[in-house]
């Protein structure tokens, strides 16, 4: 019950403001005075209650993962990395991997071939010479890249038959703009998949 | 958001600056956890994870002479983990096969009208679920939500942050934090019924 001699945030709340108000009253950022007047409204008001019940409910969603330890030495690594970086940004070179495994990593412009191992003997074949192993080699490394023109050239027109712009997220925006960039282009790109599979359905007919 | 002293991490940056790789590796052991800890909400492969995480403080060291001590150095550091986390899922690209929203779900939500079926419907996980089951159901979901609704979610309840670092990290107002975690949440919900119905509990208005 209101009276005049009250503060503004002594006054009852009624259940529109505190309904508004559950998310935040929940999540601990309400302000120690209009939180006083929200438990005083909750203590009265069993619909209201329900509402943080419910609300409350939907946290219990949100559990602690399991870490991921940190791999032992990163940091030094990453300093080496760094440091070499900042040395080699002269001379244009790549940053080393940190990784300790120290596998090649895919760069942003393409990928590393790795040359595939030499396969065992098959049983009864004579002995490979070193100009046999390396005419195996070559066409081997042959057929590797063919397979990558032909995939390159199967995404470039798998691209264009979407028509999708994709432009590079500005990293100097805002973060809040780049996330709503990436979304709008996962829409797009799901949008024209969409459509890709309804012609194909209707040309399958 | 807990962070170490900011006079320390102030004296840390004017060390590293100055050309001090131990004290670049201090600050990388300050908060290297943290950040393979934010990485993995995104992603479960613990190699793409240090990929992120390395990427991150790479770009962090680069770019260390524009920090400016007004922001908490966590806060600035976590901007450029969001950043680096979004530039992975634009290259790593959103599946086709996700299923589109329903458009009519959309369209409640996007006017902000209130459903008063989702509305007050309890969903809380099932007491028999063990935590990863929840946490797995959890992923599934904030995997298909819009990137700008499952950053602040991640942000709100799996890194505890306070509506102002979420404003401050994203740059945006308080009340945009409060209004996007409530379109968030409301999305999350309505994801967690379509896929998930046998956790609805309903109740009465």
């Amino acid at each position: 019950m209101k009276t005049d001699d009250m503060r503004d945030d002594e006054r009852p709340l009624d259940c529109d403001v505190v309904t508004a108000l559950v998310p935040t009253y929940v999540d601990g950022e309400v302000a120690g005075s209009v939180a006083s007047s929200v438990r005083q409204h909750l203590i009265a008001c069993g619909p209201c209650r329900l509402a943080v019940q419910d609300e409350s409910a939907l946290r219990q969603w949100f559990v602690p993962t399991d870490e991921i330890p940190v791999p032992q030495g990163f940091a030094a690594r990453v300093v080496s990395a760094a440091m070499a970086g900042r040395d080699a940004s002269a001379n244009d070179a790549p940053v080393p991997s940190v990784r300790s495994d120290a596998r090649p990593r895919a760069s942003r412009e393409g990928f590393t071939l790795v040359p595939p191992a030499p396969g065992p003997a098959l049983a009864g074949s004579t002995v490979a010479t070193h100009d046999d192993r390396t005419r195996s080699f070559a066409m081997v490394m042959t057929a590797v890249a063919a397979a990558v023109i032909i995939a390159v050239t199967l995404v470039i027109a798998a691209q264009s038959r979407l028509g999708v712009n994709t432009p590079d997220l500005d990293a100097s925006e805002p973060l809040d703009i780049r996330l709503e960039t990436l979304d709008a282009q996962n829409e797009a790109l799901e949008s024209a998949a969409g459509e890709g599979t309804d012609a194909t359905e209707e040309s399958d007919r | 958001m807990q962070s170490h002293s900011a006079s320390e991490d102030a004296d840390l940056v004017q060390a590293t600056l100055a050309g001090d790789g131990t004290a670049f590796e201090a600050l990388i052991e300050r908060y290297q956890r943290r950040l393979f800890g934010l990485v993995r909400h995104y992603t479960r492969n613990a190699t793409e994870v240090e990929d992120i995480v390395q990427d991150t403080l790479l770009k962090a060291y680069s770019r260390l002479d524009s920090y400016q001590q007004t922001a908490a150095f966590y806060t600035w550091l976590y901007r450029i983990a969001v950043n680096t986390i979004l530039d992975f899922m634009k290259r790593k690209g959103r599946s086709p096969v996700h299923a589109v929203e329903d458009p009519e779900i959309v369209g409640r939500s996007e006017t902000g009208a209130s459903d008063a079926t989702t509305q007050r419907l309890s969903i809380r996980p099932d007491a028999r679920l063990e935590r990863d089951e929840i946490a797995g159901i959890t992923r599934s979901i904030m995997d298909e939500l819009p990137e700008i609704f499952r950053t602040v979610l991640v942000m709100r309840e799996l890194e505890q942050m306070a509506y102002q670092d979420i404003a401050e990290t994203l740059e945006i107002s308080i009340g945009t934090v409060e209004s996007r975690l409530f379109r968030a949440r409301a999305r999350f919900k309505q994801k967690l019924l379509q896929l998930h119905p046998e956790f609805a509990a309903g109740v009465e208005a």
